[in-house]
């Protein structure tokens, strides 16, 4: 990644009536042809941050730049930006050609009816469906009316994509369908895209990068394996999938592991980058949690508990454990079989190399050093 | 997802056929029945006796010979009608009317429009509803008292005149209390806010995010408008316009007093026959005439509106709003 960033966003802020602060300095560089996610519950400032890279809201302070180029405050229609709503937002006048080609129609160039028509054939083609020019939206059905928002967007072949939650309006099925066409076509065109969706499996499915926005900030930026394993915080890990937390304080540190103490015990971690007394928390991925019948040995970084539910979700079983030491566990198992049933006993367990440690994002107030930190983290 | 003008005719209608068949199924109930007819009877019953009845006589009345006395009996007879053909003038009228009317309408549109386009995209709650409170209260002060001010500020030493004096932008009075501009001036201040809210509510029904895509799309502020805006808000337009220029054809209180005698609409000459010339049976002739050009336009109206069939409310909102 050593080329000059096809976008930039510097220092991006918008505030809301002098004091509600949307986005507050995100800093982001993408590199030409990157598909990246802005993911996070609804009200952290993606969209407006989305909608900001569009034209549509003038940020407060920052700046954002197009191969190098300043245009931060350029009006929406001379950005060479393209862009696929949630609500679609076809003209609803006008037939699919007349849409795909709405772009041509209004631009200062001219183009040809026959450069028109070639596109609109083009643009049918790309998002595979032919024979729909002379059809108005609301005779296509919601999936193939995003298509053809998608391929009204891409028609005058903008330097970058924006796509606002594209796919939230769409059915389950249709989705998942969507969401490899999408990713399909994004890299046979190789176009920029920033895709907005508040759906974390949609954004680790599709993306090259995500970024994980919380109340205005960028809590995290990363691939989806990065984001999805070696979360920065807890909230992150929160974000991005079930987990299991403990939180704790580093009480040894040795060349290969650590020692973390919780109040669910103590457990060894692979990570030796905290210092002792740092207050962490330890993320395990239901799926790194394994699970097996009691027995008298007590392993390393073993928990007791009971089944209390077991969802059955085709090629995953979900159970959860209700443990005397950590309250509620997820263990998710691939193997296929069930384990165990509601109202057995079992042990679990995990690997030290397969847990995260977190640093804790609000260390309690520093008390004796000398007391155990047990009880202070009770987790809610 | 939702009909719009060109397929929404059949799919609305086959839903209405289908809510009307189970409404049929679940109201055998007399007394539901019952109290139907009576929620129907009372208005059919006031517009029967206070409306059709009197037009209907009104009709007859044109037909009645006038007495010496200024009166009418009952009678046959087609003099006043021979008169109406015979007399040039009244033609004159007419033409004032529908002159002044159309004039009304193109004017009141055409400023209304972007008032309306302002009003529906305003996006504090707030200031939308003042401005809907003050298009609203312009209706508030009886015509008569707004045609007087009119006639204050418009006349010779009116305020307009005496002001653009003062800065020397004109040499004489350009305006006086009474003609032409003030009565135009009238009818467009008294119309305006039906202009306005008939147009309003159209645009309003446009998702904002169709201009948004224009917008994105390369398209300017102005080019949305022509192409996005215009277009989904025509019926909007057609609505003001038959609204606005119905009501026009109409106006007696505005002409009469900001008018001159050239600017009388045939309404003015109803009440002139009726009060001054003692003549009832001219005036129902005149009233006939008023009453069939008003059904004339209102039929246009309707035919290119689609009025009566699904289109009554309006244009057809399009797109969802998606939760921001």
């Amino acid at each position: 990644m050593s080329a000059d960033p096809h976008l930039s966003l510097k220092g991006l802020t918008k505030v809301y009536d002098g004091r509600v602060k949307a986005v507050d300095r995100v800093e982001l560089d993408i590199q030409n042809g990157e598909f990246v996610t802005l993911v996070g519950p609804s009200g952290c400032g993606k969209s407006t941050t989305l909608r900001m890279l569009a034209g549509f809201i003038e940020p407060t302070s920052g700046s954002i730049e197009m191969d190098g180029r300043d245009i931060t405050f350029l009006p929406p229609n001379k950005r060479d930006i393209g862009m696929v709503f949630q609500s679609i937002a076809l003209f609803p006048h006008m037939t699919v050609a007349e849409n795909i080609s709405y772009g041509m129609k209004v631009a200062d160039e001219k183009f040809s009816q026959s450069e028109i028509d070639d596109r609109v054939e083009e643009m049918l083609e790309l998002v595979e469906m032919p024979e729909t020019a002379d059809r108005y939206p609301e005779q296509l059905s919601g999936g193939q009316q995003q298509r053809i928002g998608l391929a009204r967007s891409l028609a005058l072949r903008p330097e970058i994509l924006l796509l606002d939650e594209p796919l939230s309006a769409l059915d389950e099925k249709l989705r998942e369908q969507m969401q490899t066409e999408l990713t399909k076509i994004q890299q046979e065109l190789g176009v920029t895209t920033v895709f907005v969706t508040h759906n974390q499996e949609e954004a680790m499915t599709m993306s090259d990068r995500i970024v994980i926005m919380n109340d205005g900030h960028f809590e995290q930026i990363g691939t989806p394996n990065q984001v999805y394993n070696d979360p920065k915080s807890t909230f992150v890990a929160d974000f991005m999938g079930k987990s299991n937390l403990f939180a704790g304080t580093v009480t040894e540190t040795g060349p290969d592991e650590s020692v973390v103490t919780t109040d669910a015990g103590e457990f060894i971690v692979d990570d030796t980058s905290f210092r002792t007394r740092a207050s962490v928390q330890i993320l395990i991925r239901p799926e790194d949690l394994m699970m097996s019948r009691p027995s008298d040995s007590q392993a390393d970084n073993t928990l007791t508990g009971t089944v209390t539910i077991v969802h059955l979700l085709g090629s995953v079983t979900r159970y959860y454990i209700q443990s005397e030491q950590a309250g509620q566990l997820i263990v998710e198992d691939q193997s296929g079989g069930q384990l165990a049933t509601e109202g057995d006993s079992v042990q679990v367990f995990f690997d030290p190399s397969e847990c995260c440690v977190i640093p804790d994002p609000e260390p309690p107030v520093e008390t004796d050093v000398s007391e155990p930190a047990m009880g202070v983290y009770q987790s809610e | 997802m939702y009909p719009n003008q060109r397929w929404g005719c059949t799919r609305v209608s086959s839903k209405t056929t289908r809510i009307g068949e189970r409404f049929l199924d679940i109201t055998p109930n007399s007394a539901k029945d019952n109290l139907g007819y009576v929620i129907i009877g009372i208005p059919v019953a006031l517009l029967v006796v206070f409306f059709l009845i009197p037009t209907l006589y009104l009709f007859a009345t044109t037909f009645f010979p006038r007495e010496g006395s200024g009166y009418y009996q009952i009678g046959f007879t087609l003099e006043h009608y021979a008169r109406l053909f015979d007399s040039p003038i009244y033609g004159r009228y007419l033409w004032t009317t529908l002159e002044l009317a159309a004039v009304t309408t193109v004017i009141s549109v055409v400023l209304g429009y972007p008032i309306a386009y302002w009003l529906a995209r305003v996006e504090s709650p707030a200031l939308k509803r003042g401005l809907l409170l003050m298009i609203v209260a312009t209706m508030w002060i009886t015509v008569i008292i707004r045609a007087y001010a009119i006639q204050v500020v418009l006349a010779g030493d009116g305020i307009l005149n005496s002001l653009l004096l003062d800065f020397r932008l004109i040499s004489e009075p350009i305006t006086s209390s009474t003609g032409y501009i003030p009565t135009i001036v009238g009818m467009v201040y008294g119309f305006l806010p039906f202009a306005i809210l008939t147009i309003y509510t159209s645009i309003a029904n446009i998702n904002p995010k169709l201009e948004e895509a224009s917008r994105n799309l390369g398209a300017s502020r102005l080019q949305t408008i022509r192409w996005v805006v215009l277009p989904l808000s025509k019926n909007g337009i057609a609505g003001a316009t038959a609204l606005v220029f119905i009501l026009a054809i109409g106006s007696y209180v505005v002409p009469m007093l900001l008018g001159n005698p050239s600017e009388w609409t045939l309404p003015v000459i109803i009440t002139e026959q009726v009060n001054e010339q003692m003549n009832v049976p001219f005036g129902a002739v005149l009233s006939a005439v008023l009453t069939a050009l008003t059904i004339f336009f209102f039929l246009i109206a309707v035919k290119v509106l689609g009025l009566g069939s699904d289109q009554l409310i309006g244009d057809t909102p399009e797109g969802e709003t998606d939760g921001q």
